[in-house]
């Protein structure tokens, strides 16, 4: 069995235009199944469960999840202190969605650590030479792919359990309100974070180095929160009067794509999940949860296709 | 020499003068080609713009309290109406114009107005879900703040209402004519009275009584008019007018979208005590009020619903060209909300139930804030002699850190959306909270050296 991966993927990555077909990949996994179906699963399942749990361990042995967290924390503080100073002078504060701001921060925060992560899963070991080495366990595309998937959700996971700590205290020393709708909204983003870890992978299958694959990755980020963000601001300038707005088709434009998406940025689909929670409007959180589940299952496709297409080699 | 110079200088100056007046001359005449072309230029600006015969949809839309009133030229491909509420699409023709400084179409309906017979189709898809005939309808109206909300009569309603508005002001006329009369009569008692004067003056007595103005009739009415009522579910549609004859109006041919509010709460105006002419509002179901301690607020309810702003919008205005600024979505406040109870609710219990109480707003001079809140009580009209505002208050005290409120009603069945967080926050220094931001350091230098440990203890065995 190890004998007949390591041929397969092994061979794979040393053709010399790094490419496969699928009629071959078709009649390795079949003679494989035939030899022994069962154990086969339960190797790979193995395997899987292994290289997720290194990854996860690897991750969360350093320490960059710890000054991510750190951030998030910090600015979460900011939030919440500039709420009650205001309260403090005022005597009065209508805060909309308390405790929103923070947590949307800190996910977006593990969202974005998670998928750089997963972003350089694959094209740092490819670049150094040592992805194919994996290739010579009970190991194929699809297991290294779903493992770097489980891996990344299990980091976020952690990740959200090393904020709970330090928010909750923010929370009880300050008095502010933590609506436990927002608590649910926070679990369920973590199908989006599912999203960024598969979109992060197909960058690092398909990108040629890591290097790229983070510049790829940057420009994508930057495109989104620009379009986001930009959004967000047209949204507090006011026309130019009620009759002329020279900013009319910018706002349009910019709503357009902030309305499209709602379907592939995680970001976005982030800021809606959590809104969606705080009005408990199941319908739309469902919708969202499949569109996430969807978009995942669509960029792991893509990750394993761009992995088997470009192969193991540098 | 002397007279050659004298004579020298007569010429020279006859020369000025002389090209002084053809300076003038010249001014005269170029000044009077100026006024002749201003002249001429005048009649062109006062002219009217330009206008064309159109039809048109005269609407009356309804929204939670009111009934706004608009048009939609032929530019105006979508009409917007609000879900489950009566509101009305005239068909009419008439000339409209456009006005570049509002940048927007104008009728002229003084000049044409004309109703436009024939059948309001409704379609979703290409399939006619209904037809339209138009009806009867007028609209009543009151001014002032505790006034009846604008209401729409449609059908055998309008004829009603408008029977009873005529009849009002039927009864209001011959109540002031009634007036006016007594007024002189009474007027003519009292110069009688003036006249027998004596040095005593007039016996108050001899004197009858003035009369009493009637009370003023505070109903106004558009009159009754025509035009398709349209009572639709949530949804976009396309309408036209078909005339008698069976051919469409190509110009009535448009969209129609039908929205309902995203969500429908109890929404609460705060006022504080410190600054009781600035309130804000209280809304959103997940928004918080942050108060501080030893502080009071007061709480007015009312119907809330949200909707998104740019449907509302052009709702409100057809032609409103611009996008979305501001929030995606928001809460128009309806209703009044005044025969409930209000419950301070803590760990899931009612501690404290809030009656609405009217307050009088008493200025004092030399006070720290210049006035003080008290309660209305019809009984001490010197010490409060009107109503400024009803709400129920509530005190903010450390002693009662977090709560909730809730309205029930006279039914006693909770208001739905009606709960809302109340904190009472205390000042604390940024460098109390800062250190939190360590925490997950902490608790990744635990998790590190607790590993490296672990491995040393295990290449030491």
């Amino acid at each position: 069995m190890r004998n007949t991966a390591a041929t397969r993927y092994g061979n794979r990555g040393y053709r010399a235009d790094g490419m496969t077909t699928s009629m071959e990949s078709r009649t390795g996994s079949l003679a494989v199944a035939r030899e022994a179906p069962r154990s086969s699963s339960s190797l790979r399942w193995g395997a899987l469960l292994r290289i997720a749990r290194q990854q996860a361990r690897d991750a969360m042995l350093g320490w960059a999840p710890y000054l991510v967290a750190a951030l998030a924390v910090l600015i979460a503080v900011v939030l919440v202190y500039n709420a009650i100073r205001f309260t403090a002078e005022s005597g009065l504060n209508i805060v909309a969605n308390p405790f929103s701001l923070p947590l949307q921060t800190a996910a977006s925060l593990a969202l974005l650590y998670v998928t750089v992560e997963a972003t350089l899963a694959i094209a740092r070991p490819r670049e150094h030479g040592s992805l194919q080495v994996l290739f010579f366990a009970p190991v194929d595309v699809s297991v290294l792919i779903g493992a770097h998937f489980v891996s990344g959700i299990v980091v976020y996971l952690l990740f959200l359990l090393l904020l709970a700590p330090p928010l909750s205290l923010l929370a009880w020393v300050t008095n502010f309100v933590v609506p436990v709708a927002l608590l649910w909204g926070v679990l369920l983003t973590v199908l989006v974070a599912g999203l960024a870890v598969a979109f992060g992978l197909f960058l690092s299958a398909a990108a040629p180095s890591g290097r790229a694959a983070i510049l790829l990755l940057v420009a994508a980020t930057l495109l989104l929160l620009i379009v986001q963000g930009g959004y967000a601001a047209l949204l507090n300038i006011p026309p130019t009067s009620r009759y002329y707005d020279a900013l009319l088709f910018l706002r349009v434009l910019l709503r357009n794509v902030h309305e499209l998406l709602l379907w592939f940025s995680p970001f976005r689909m982030l800021d809606a999940m959590l809104d969606a929670a705080l009005r408990a409007d199941w319908a739309a959180l469902l919708q969202y949860s499949g569109a996430a589940v969807g978009g995942t299952v669509a960029w792991l496709a893509a990750a394993v296709w761009a992995l088997r297409r470009r192969g193991v080699l540098p | 020499m002397g007279a050659a110079a004298t004579g020298g200088a007569a010429v020279s100056k006859t020369r000025t003068m002389l090209k002084v007046r053809k300076v003038r001359m010249i001014c005269a005449v170029l000044l009077t080609a100026l006024l002749l072309l201003l002249a001429r230029q005048r009649p062109s600006q006062a002219q009217s713009p330009e206008q064309s015969d159109a039809f048109v949809f005269g609407i009356n839309a309804s929204v939670p309290g009111a009934v706004i009133g608009t048009f939609a030229p032929p530019s105006v491909d979508s009409i917007y109406f609000l879900a489950d509420r009566t509101s009305i699409l005239s068909p009419r023709q008439t000339r409209v114009y456009y006005w570049p400084i509002t940048n927007e179409y104008r009728a002229a309906w003084s000049e044409v107005n004309e109703q436009v017979e024939g059948t309001l189709e409704i379609l979703q898809g290409s399939e006619v879900v209904a037809t339209v005939q138009q009806v009867t309808y007028t609209i009543h109206f009151s001014t002032g703040e505790r006034a009846p909300r604008p209401q729409l009569y449609v059908g055998q309603e309008a004829l009603q209402a408008d029977a009873r508005f005529q009849e009002a002001q039927t009864a209001y006329r011959e109540a002031a004519l009634a007036y006016q009369a007594a007024r002189q009569a009474w007027l003519a008692q009292a110069r009688e009275a003036a006249a027998s004067l004596t040095a005593d003056g007039v016996d108050p007595e001899t004197l009858p009584p003035a009369p009493q103005q009637p009370e003023a009739l505070n109903l106004f009415s558009t009159g009754l008019n025509s035009g398709y009522p349209v009572e639709l579910p949530a949804g976009s549609y396309q309408i036209r007018t078909r005339l008698p004859d069976g051919s469409i109006i190509p110009e009535s041919e448009r969209r129609l979208i039908v929205f309902a509010p995203r969500r429908t709460a109890v929404g609460y105006e705060v006022v504080p005590e410190n600054r009781w002419t600035f309130p804000e509002e209280l809304n959103d179901l997940s928004s918080a009020v942050f108060g501080e301690n030893d502080s009071v607020i007061y709480l007015k309810p009312y119907i809330v619903r949200e909707y998104p702003s740019l449907p509302y919008e052009r709702l409100q205005d057809p032609q409103y060209v611009g996008d979305t600024s501001g929030p995606e979505w928001m809460w128009v406040s309806g209703e009044p909300l005044e025969e409930e109870i209000l419950e301070i609710v803590r760990d899931g219990r009612v501690e404290e139930l809030v009656g609405l109480q009217p307050y009088f707003v008493r200025q004092v001079p030399g006070r720290e804030l210049g006035y003080e809140i008290l309660p209305y009580a019809p009984d001490t009209p010197d010490l409060t002699p009107r109503i400024d505002f009803v709400g129920y208050r509530i005190a903010l005290s450390t002693e009662r850190p977090a709560f909730e409120v809730r309205l029930r009603s006279p039914e006693q069945t909770l208001l739905s959306g009606s709960t809302r967080a109340v904190r009472v926050v205390e000042p604390i220094s940024v460098y109390t909270l800062l250190p939190l931001s360590l925490l997950p350091l902490i608790i990744g230098a635990g998790l590190l050296f607790w590993r490296r440990r672990r491995t040393a203890l295990e290449i030491s065995e």
